[in-house]
């Protein structure tokens, strides 16, 4: 038996995972789901910029969504955490990886690493063309773009960081109350995050919005909007990259700190066509006696979709958008503009895509394609 | 072809299995209440039991993907919970339904599961090799798991769990859904572990591979162990005729115990 350095497993465990994710199918995909997410950023962005330039706002706006655009990442990354997908594993990974000689804490990172590696794989480029973008229309070099690229990109890692953390801390006691310490977490980031959009209600005083200036998101989107806007910051921006290096380590470290022991019974493992049910033993409220099949479809669609934390994590992300719009409903500055109205429109349509993306049917649709009923009827149900 | 050949490759060190007292609970559901068993050193143990009776969570707590509640599992003098990594270098664990590295080739698949448990480049090569020549599956050595039939998976696996030579094997319905040829491929393989002296916990719903191969066989059942013995002793505790089948045998002990398993 040879004996393998801690980085020499680290690396094996990242090594094989890459490539039996990265099929040529998976990346032909990806590099499909890439080149949308090019299209989408290039539409918003220019959506933004020309709303931006014909009612001469300053680049604080831009920090100000930015900042709450990171702020939606963090918001699901918590949710996600808390409920055991802060460090996402397949059945593969319990049969093989965890009843390996492996220590947790490598495998801890191990997965860290390919999380924040896949990340930056696929978030750099559409990153990047917002922020060329952005660079481009403030006339600021190409290399502050990349730069603000960067930075960006050191946040997502802070908010993987932040959602492992979060898995690893249900083993502490957390998990017993942990809906409480879910719900209470993701409020007042929510709260937090939407101070600086208060800068649009007439008469309210900066300083609220600065609160969220010391935050992960606040501080990636002040440094990176400032550098592809050119706004001098020097020393500032030094400052609040060292805040949001510290984040990162602070993160780190807690981490590697609670991954000593066995954590594996916390995670959540993701099996194909797999619910994840809040509550394994909850009885059935599917009575299909004098009920027409249409009927019974539809119940069965209402009761899976109360169950499901999936489902309802979609509800999250409705709050934060609520709240975004009431914000948005008592400024006065927007709301001559139609450019405006359509980016909002658009945020919306970006959701109601995302809605059908984690359509709950997935594998469990031969079930109904197997059955006498029209496929056409049912899509017609559906819609 | 025979597998058992390659798994010839003589006797390994021997090792007992200890369980005191080992109590698992999921939140309110207590799945192994009070277990205690001792495997002697390359003996070859039967594990039975309705479904849910518990044995898929006593297997996960023994090969450490599970924590237990309350209780000591030793493998030789090495406590599962307190040096969880020196314990899991000595077993091989075949899980209930493998689910292999579909985006890996065999090769690719078999060298990984070989690197994190510490086996050397050259020792890994030729016992991948051969362990592939001797199930018949060297073509398919640069297919993608995912392609393969479930027969040819569960032989993948079966090589996965054996390729750091372990002390202790814990298989987990070992011959669950396989066709005949390959039913019996798996029962070579897993004579061959017996015959090099691999002390070997089968959990199985075949009551005949139960009989077959194990010396003694533990009865579960609503997590707790409700007989364990030779065929013989089962025979007695279970009061049937002295040649009765274990499946009588299995219904009667699990039967006392209450209501029908489906049931639940």
């Amino acid at each position: 038996m040879s004996v393998t350095s801690p980085l020499g497993t680290v690396g094996i465990l990242v090594r094989y995972w890459v490539k039996g994710r990265f099929t040529k199918a998976t990346i032909l995909g990806l590099i499909i789901g890439e080149a949308f997410s090019v299209i989408f950023i290039l539409f918003g962005s220019s959506t933004y910029l020309s709303f931006s330039n014909r009612v001469g706002l300053t680049t604080g706006l831009s920090e100000v969504a930015g900042s709450l655009v990171l702020a939606l990442y963090l918001v699901g990354l918590i949710q996600s955490g808390f409920n055991g997908g802060g460090l996402p594993v397949s059945a593969s990974d319990v049969d093989y990886v965890f009843t390996s000689p492996v220590p947790p804490r490598e495998v801890f990172a191990a997965k860290v690493l390919l999380n924040s590696l896949t990340t930056v794989l696929f978030g750099f480029p559409p990153i990047i063309v917002l922020y060329l973008r952005f660079s481009a229309y403030y006339h600021t070099p190409m290399t502050t773009a990349i730069l603000a690229g960067l930075v960006t990109l050191v946040f997502l890692v802070i908010g993987l960081l932040l959602a492992a953390d979060i898995t690893l801390s249900l083993g502490r006691g957390i998990g017993e109350r942990k809906k409480l310490w879910r719900n209470m977490f993701i409020v007042l980031v929510l709260v937090l995050s939407l101070l600086p959009i208060t800068l649009l209600i007439p008469g309210i005083p900066v300083e609220i919005a600065e609160v969220t200036r010391v935050l992960p998101n606040g501080l990636a989107a002040i440094v990176s909007v400032g550098l592809v806007s050119g706004t001098p910051g020097g020393l500032d921006y030094i400052v609040d990259l060292l805040l949001l290096f510290a984040w990162l380590g602070g993160f780190l470290v807690l981490g590697v700190r609670m991954a000593r022991g066995h954590f594996y019974e916390l995670l959540e493992v993701s099996t194909p066509g797999g619910e994840k049910f809040d509550h394994p033993n909850q009885t059935s409220r599917l009575d299909p006696r004098g009920r027409s099949i249409w009927s019974i479809v539809r119940l069965k669609e209402k009761i899976l979709i109360s169950r499901t934390r999936e489902a309802r994590a979609l509800f999250i992300n409705a709050m934060f958008l609520s709240g975004f719009l009431v914000i948005y409903a008592l400024s006065g500055s927007f709301q001559s503009s139609p450019t405006s109205f359509l980016f909002i429109l658009f945020i919306i349509g970006s959701f109601g895509s995302g809605t059908a993306s984690r359509w709950i049917e997935k594998e469990r649709l031969w079930i109904l394609k197997s059955s006498p009923v029209s496929m056409r009827r049912l899509a017609c149900l559906w819609s | 072809m025979s597998c058992s050949s390659v798994l010839q490759k003589g006797s390994t060190s021997m090792v007992e299995i200890s369980i005191e007292n080992l109590t698992k609970h999921y939140g309110t559901l207590v799945a192994l209440d009070n277990v205690s068993l001792k495997i002697t050193s390359g003996e070859v143990f039967g594990l039975l039991g309705p479904n849910g009776a518990g044995k898929s969570t006593l297997l996960k707590t023994l090969v450490g993907i599970l924590r237990p509640t309350s209780g000591t599992i030793r493998i030789g003098a090495i406590d599962i919970v307190a040096d969880p990594e020196k314990a899991k270098k000595m077993i091989g664990y075949l899980p209930e339904n493998p689910s292999l590295y579909t985006g890996l080739t065999t090769q690719e698949f078999l060298q990984f599961v070989g690197k994190i448990r510490g086996v050397s480049d050259d020792l890994l090569d030729r016992e991948i090799s051969e362990s592939l020549k001797s199930f018949g599956l060297e073509e398919k050595r640069n297919s993608l798991v995912g392609t393969l039939s479930k027969g040819m998976k569960q032989k993948v696996a079966l090589i996965a769990t054996s390729l750091h030579s372990p002390q202790v094997l814990v298989l987990d319905e070992p011959l669950t859904a396989l066709d005949p040829k390959t039913r019996v491929s798996v029962k070579d393989w897993i004579g061959g572990q017996t015959a090099r002296g691999v002390t070997t916990i089968l959990s199985t719903h075949d009551l005949d591979v139960a009989q077959t191969h194990a010396g003694r066989i533990a009865i579960i059942d609503h997590g707790k162990i409700v007989a364990v013995g030779d065929i013989e002793s089962l025979r007695h505790m279970a009061n049937t005729a002295s040649d009765a089948r274990l499946e009588d045998v299995f219904l009667r002990l699990t039967e006392e115990k209450g209501e029908d398993p489906a049931r639940r």
